[in-house]
């Protein structure tokens, strides 16, 4: 599906450069976990029916409770799953000509937004930390910009060197655009800045 | 079906609607996120399905149930229902 991408508060004339999601390995990883335990429970009651040579009786009330158990056992799986796919899908970084933009999914329903005009921007960090990191290419990108404590912190994403050059070379242009608009004047010198 | 069984049901589709509550709420959201999104719609459906399979198989299951078999009044070894008859 080709269908133009676009997000909450984006501006009529505003293009949007880099979509970032997170990288897809450690959102495996959180499957693999609850894959697995999704399988524990089942493997340990054959087990222990093995064991103990019984079988159900499957006309109980101690059945009903088992399956009342599983069922809620695997409900609260499936929801945990869906809220990992959802933390993961719906968080978003987006570089556009004019501002970097962090949404970020919090808990089931809840999101923050956070954006940065590219023209305060100082200070563009990548970092790739641990071994699947490097094999995959993925890490974090941090962004400092003026006068602002809490840096831009986009996390998990791919090949994040390059994303630390398209945001550097998208902050030169808005720069330089915003010179050439407003003609910026050294007031000590009088010399163009 | 008796009263144990009803409960159990209950609660069942009470979790069944509370999940679809969160999964109506997620699509309307993702849509609004990002227009013409699929992605969000399907995975939603199939986290309704999941729910659903879950909910409707313990459901099934509990069925064959004989609710009032394991009921044991002072210890007796007979069914409430038997000793409700023999009194």
């Amino acid at each position: 599906m080709t269908e133009p991408y676009s997000f909450p508060g984006q501006q009529p004339d505003e293009k949007i450069v880099l979509v970032l999601h997170r990288h897809w390995l450690p959102f495996v990883g959180e499957v693999f976990r609850l894959t697995m335990l999704a399988a524990i429970p089942a493997v340990l009651l054959w087990a222990g029916l093995k064991l103990a040579e019984r079988s159900i009786d499957q006309t109980g009330v101690g059945f009903a409770a088992i399956v009342f158990g599983f069922a809620l056992y695997y409900l609260l799986l499936v929801t945990i799953l869906y809220g990992f796919w959802l933390d993961y899908y719906l968080d978003v970084f987006v570089v556009t000509n004019k501002r970097l933009v962090d949404i970020e999914q919090r808990g089931l329903l809840s999101r923050t937004i956070a954006e940065q005009p590219l023209y305060r921007i100082q200070d563009v960090t990548s970092e790739v930390n641990g071994m699947l990191a490097h094999l995959f290419r993925y890490g974090n990108v941090y962004v400092q910009s003026a006068g602002e404590k809490v840096r831009f912190y986009f996390e998990q994403v791919s090949h994040p060197e390059l994303v630390v050059r398209t945001i550097l070379s998208m902050t030169d242009a808005s720069v330089s655009e915003a010179r050439a608009k407003h003609k910026i004047v050294d007031p000590r010198t009088g010399v163009s800045v | 079906m008796n009263f144990p069984g009803a409960v159990i049901l209950w609660i069942a589709l009470a979790l069944l609607a509370v999940g679809l509550g969160f999964a109506a709420a997620h699509v309307i959201q993702g849509l609004r996120f990002s227009h013409g999104d699929r992605r969000i719609l399907v995975a939603t459906l199939a986290y309704i399905v999941a729910v659903t399979v879950i909910v409707g198989l313990s459901m099934i299951l509990t069925m064959r149930v004989d609710w009032s078999r394991d009921v044991i009044i002072g210890g007796d070894e007979q069914p409430v229902t038997q000793q409700i008859n023999d009194l």
